[in-house]
């Protein structure tokens, strides 16, 4: 399918930098990443078979909130922005909807957990 | 030792600047040309598509209605188009603004709600049914249900990532 394919990372491998622009999104199918905070180079989440990374392609022009680095050798798709908007324009309308309000929801907690 | 008093934390879009806007499609190029020139955050942006999404309904709430009871099951999930809320968790007091988004991961994770929530003005929201949006994301291509998935787990804090209800 266009913009979709097939990738492989090694250990400790920078797939993106804080700050990038955000052009894919990772589905990992085996191996893990982790995503860092800029700001103190601390790790915050582990993302691991069936999970998902880079969610900020879904605007264009988006940029980066977070480092990701391959913790352990890691294979799985990346999908292009493009197709990523355009896999989800083919969804329900309230599927654009869920996810836009689950990106918000995950905003609002990382900046309630940063500030509490 | 005396504790120093410390305000609350506060999440809330920069409204006042998103209503200057005036663009029809939030992600057409004249308003991505916008976003860039007044440097409109992430979740300033996601807060946009909702407030325009129409299709989504809208409730009221008046100033002392309690939005969310930390501990209850999660029926709807509001977005918050507008007003002020004082919110708690277990630990911690919290104001809530605009782009404040109450119950959806729990929801979908069949979790109860994190925040006891109420209303300190007038409170206008977006809400979606649970049911509904749990029913949309059946059968939907494995990497946005992956997707979804981590930013639900991300989101509660959880290690094991929640498996949709069948």
């Amino acid at each position: 399918m266009s913009g979709f394919a097939r990738v492989q990372f090694k250990k400790d491998k920078t797939i993106f930098s804080a700050g990038d622009l955000a052009d894919k999104l990772y589905v990992v199918e085996q191996g893990a990443i982790q995503l860092l905070d800029p700001r103190f180079s601390q790790p915050f989440a582990r993302v691991a078979q069936g999970e998902a990374f880079g969610e900020q392609c879904f605007l264009s022009q988006g940029v980066r909130s977070a480092t990701a680095v391959v913790l352990e050798d890691a294979e799985g798709i990346a999908i292009s922005g493009e197709g990523f908007r355009k896999l989800l324009a083919s969804q329900s309308p309230l599927v654009t909807s869920v996810f836009e309000a689950l990106l918000l929801q995950l905003h609002m907690h990382n900046t309630l957990r940063r500030d509490a | 030792m005396a504790t120093q008093a410390r305000a609350p934390a506060h999440f809330s879009v920069n409204l006042a600047q998103l209503k200057l806007l005036g663009v029809d499609n939030p992600l057409s190029r004249d308003a991505v040309e916008l976003y860039d020139v007044h440097g409109l955050s992430t979740q300033d942006r996601l807060f946009f598509c909702l407030w325009q999404n129409s299709n989504l309904p809208t409730r009221v709430f008046n100033p002392g209605d309690t939005i969310a009871m930390r501990g209850d099951r999660v029926h709807f999930a509001h977005v918050v188009l507008s007003g002020d809320m004082a919110a708690s968790d277990e630990n911690d007091n919290f104001t809530f603004g605009a782009g404040s988004v109450i119950g959806l991961a729990e929801g979908m994770a069949v979790l109860p709600h994190s925040f006891t929530v109420t209303a300190r003005t007038p409170v206008t929201t977006r809400f979606i049914s649970i049911g509904d949006a749990q029913h949309a994301l059946t059968g939907i291509n494995a990497g946005l249900l992956g997707l979804c998935r981590t930013a639900i787990a991300r989101t509660l804090g959880l290690k094991a990532i929640p498996e949709q209800r069948k």
